[in-house]
């Protein structure tokens, strides 16, 4: 089975769904994990080379899952970055999942919201349930 | 923290939360140890929703479900095995 997971930030996919992950990984699923922004704002020096340490974070944190695609949206303005959401759907569509792991719809993070509508765009055939993390 | 959120599906994770934790932690740059107490404080109430004792841990998730409805429940992992309350001898919380 094809589960998509993304999460916002660098980090987001280990907080909230790495258990989930880890217990399908270990089942025999196929894990394709996506980050969506670059993680830029996320700290006290924020910036280009924050956006490529947790680019190599990302990649430490999930080794054991995969190795996950880094969208490289920018972070904290995903609702206006003019390619987010084409990038967002083609990575899901392309992954052709079974099952789909993101965010809640209502977060501190409010463009994830713009995710919802964005499931509507796949082929039925796709996606049969988002599961979604607080 | 999952306030204001209802989740209507369970994972056991008790056996990965090790790694969860380790993982949490390969994020230097964000100060992770706050995020792995944090997450250690809501997978152990996860669990002790499902009535798991100490040294227990799971993840909780809504199912957001589209046009046509589908139970999709054998796909996923499995939750807390279930544990009947106040069943002396038993492991459970209460």
């Amino acid at each position: 089975m094809n589960i998509v997971a993304i999460g916002a930030h660098p980090d987001d996919l280990e907080i909230f769904a790495y258990g989930f992950l880890a217990a399908a990984s270990s089942r025999g699923d196929n894990l394709i994990l996506g980050v969506a922004t670059d993680g830029a704002a996320g700290g006290v020096n924020k910036g280009a080379e924050l956006a490529r340490q947790r680019a190599d974070e990302a990649r430490n944190g999930l080794a054991a899952l995969g190795t996950p695609t880094l969208l490289d949206l920018p972070d904290g303005q995903l609702a206006d970055a003019p390619n987010a959401r084409n990038r967002i759907r083609d990575f899901i569509r392309n992954a052709a999942p079974d099952l789909v792991i993101t965010m809640r719809l209502k977060t501190i993070i409010p463009i994830i919201a713009r995710w919802r509508p964005m499931f509507a765009t796949l082929p039925d055939s796709s996606v049969r349930c988002c599961f979604v993390t607080p | 923290m999952g306030v204001g959120f209802t989740p209507d599906y369970y994972i056991d994770i008790s056996a990965h939360f090790a790694a969860k934790q380790k993982a949490i932690m390969a994020h230097h740059s964000q100060d992770p140890s706050r995020f792995a107490s944090a997450s250690a404080i809501m997978n152990r109430f996860r669990a002790a929703q499902c009535n798991a004792p100490d040294g227990h841990y799971a993840e909780a998730y809504r199912l957001d479900h589209r046009f046509p409805f589908t139970d999709i429940r054998d796909l996923l992992p499995p939750p807390p095995p279930y544990r009947p309350f106040y069943v002396p001898g038993s492991d459970a919380l209460i």
